[in-house]
């Protein structure tokens, strides 16, 4: 029986998307059947994320309302075999889907696969609410910034009173520079509001701009340190303990060098 | 007292049992029960009581007049009715035996003592903060969650930027004052928010609104107050001695 886990953060644009297509390439890397749900309907990404916009016939809402069988509305990810993606309606709004079926459909998909990962929309409503209608786990991602922990702390705060077991963070778009330079929330400080378990870090990485616009997640790149991230966190979904990355500003010449001229 | 006949009271833990008896006319009980409750008054102010109504074939407008007249008489509260179940409740009580109240038959009287032990429990007092009662939450508020309370309220725990928490007496925040705390806010000018941070989106004491100063903060990471003053809300490590404070 799969794991349904939603990703989620409250506030827009701080990496739900970004991290449920990581997770997922991931996950499918250390041979796990991987399913991603975006329930982002009428602001679908997810898609476009993996470079398989091109190839959707069918979408979430067509399985709904009974227009396909879930099987067709699948799409195998280009380059893993074992990741499917459930594309989101465009043409549709958030209304289209109810809690019951997002439930059936997380049910039903647990059956096939080991995770199920739900990319929820930002914001508290409708959306939000069915994205975790269907999960067990939750996942809460947040820049560490204070507009986004307070939205996150929102968040957790709902899923509380869902009473979902605890959830746990996952800290986008980090840059220790600005963090020495006290310009950015330390680590520390976020977990000091929000007072959750951290599950990862991932540093702010100028190839997730190139790897969104070209449909190739970061964390099949080697060299990408957001991709490794990425795949640490997946280690640890996997109940591995996996020590935190070293995200200290390089300290070698060419470091310094960078510091001398004011990089 | 006349109304002997009709009705009778028995103190009992926690509260008070009236018991309506005899087959009588509706109105009669009922004049035998408010002067029952006017005669009795002084003891049955804030108790819990119930109400026993006997084998009696009465509908809603007969309970409903009971109750209007314990809200006339006494001020308004939550009523148990019960039905029959007298004779349970004075057995458990005082090793009453069961008797028979169908038959019509004379329900025993208290014991004496029973009334001098009873003592009506003190109506909640708003007036004094000395006196108000406080509501302890043992958990965090998360941004988005609001706690309000008539009297003082306690949290152990931190309270979130985007929380709120808003109190008749005081607030007491043992963790840190991140989002907004209002006390007073029945109008006491003289509650107090204290927290072991002090770092409040804005703070309100009855009317009055306070927010840090604009050029950068004085977080001190020391218990402080926060109180009315000169009709501005000012922030200050504990005091030594409270009653410096409010005298």
């Amino acid at each position: 029986m799969g794991r349904g886990i939603v990703i989620t953060s409250g506030k827009g644009g701080v990496g739900k998307t970004t991290t449920s297509a990581n997770l997922g390439v991931a996950l499918a890397r250390r041979g796990q059947r991987v399913v991603l749900i975006d329930a982002d309907i009428g602001l679908r990404n997810l898609d476009v994320v993996l470079g398989l916009e091109n190839r959707i016939v069918y979408d979430i809402v067509d399985v709904v309302e009974g227009l396909c069988r879930l099987k067709q509305a699948l799409i195998r990810d280009k380059r893993y075999e074992n990741l499917h993606l459930l594309p989101a309606a465009q043409t549709r709004d958030k209304s289209a889907l109810t809690e019951a079926q997002l439930e059936a459909l997380c049910e039903e998909l647990k059956a096939e696969f080991d995770f199920v990962l739900i990319d929820s929309p930002a914001g508290i409503e409708h959306g939000f609410k069915n994205a975790v209608a269907g999960a067990d786990e939750a996942l809460i991602v947040t820049t560490p910034d204070v507009s986004a922990v307070r939205d996150a702390d929102r968040i957790i705060g709902l899923l509380e009173s869902m009473e979902f077991p605890a959830p746990r963070l996952i800290i986008n778009r980090f840059r220790p520079e600005m963090v020495k330079k006290g310009d950015m929330l330390d680590i520390d400080d976020v977990l000091e509001i929000l007072a959750i378990d951290l599950i990862g870090v991932v540093p702010e990485d100028e190839q997730i701009v190139v790897s969104t616009n070209r449909g190739e997640p970061v964390a099949a790149d080697e060299k990408s340190s957001a991709g490794a991230a990425y795949r640490n966190i997946a280690g640890r979904l996997l109940g591995e303990t996996v020590p935190f990355l070293n995200l200290e500003a390089k300290t070698g010449l060419l470091g310094r060098l960078r510091r001398w001229f004011g990089g | 007292m006349q109304h002997a006949e009709y009705v009778r009271l028995y103190p009992i833990r926690d509260g008070a049992l009236i018991v309506l008896q005899a087959p009588a006319p509706f109105p009669d009980v009922l004049d035998a029960f408010v002067r029952l409750l006017q005669d009795e008054k002084h003891r049955l102010q804030g108790v819990h009581l119930i109400i026993d109504t006997g084998p009696y074939d009465w509908g809603a407008r007969e309970l409903l007049a009971l109750e209007d007249a314990v809200n006339r008489h006494l001020g308004a509260r939550v009523l148990q009715m019960v039905q029959g179940e007298a004779a349970e409740i004075l057995r458990e009580e005082f090793g009453l035996q069961p008797f028979d109240v169908e038959a019509g038959a004379a329900i025993p009287p208290a014991p004496e003592e029973a009334f001098a032990q009873a003592a009506p429990a003190p109506a909640t007092d708003w007036s004094s903060l000395d006196r108000m009662n406080a509501c302890m939450v043992r958990r965090t508020l998360r941004s988005g969650q609001r706690i309000s309370y008539e009297g003082s309220i306690v949290v152990l725990g931190d309270v979130n930027a985007g929380a709120e928490v808003v109190a008749g007496g005081d607030v007491v925040v043992l963790g840190s004052l991140r989002g907004v705390a209002h006390a007073g806010a029945r109008g006491r000018t003289d509650a107090c928010i204290i927290a072991l941070k002090m770092a409040a989106t804005q703070l309100r004491i009855a009317h009055v609104i306070g927010r840090a100063p604009d050029d950068g903060d004085g977080h001190r990471d020391a218990p402080e107050m926060a109180y009315v003053n000169g009709g501005k809300i000012v922030v200050e490590p504990m005091p030594a001695r409270m009653d410096a404070v409010f005298g």
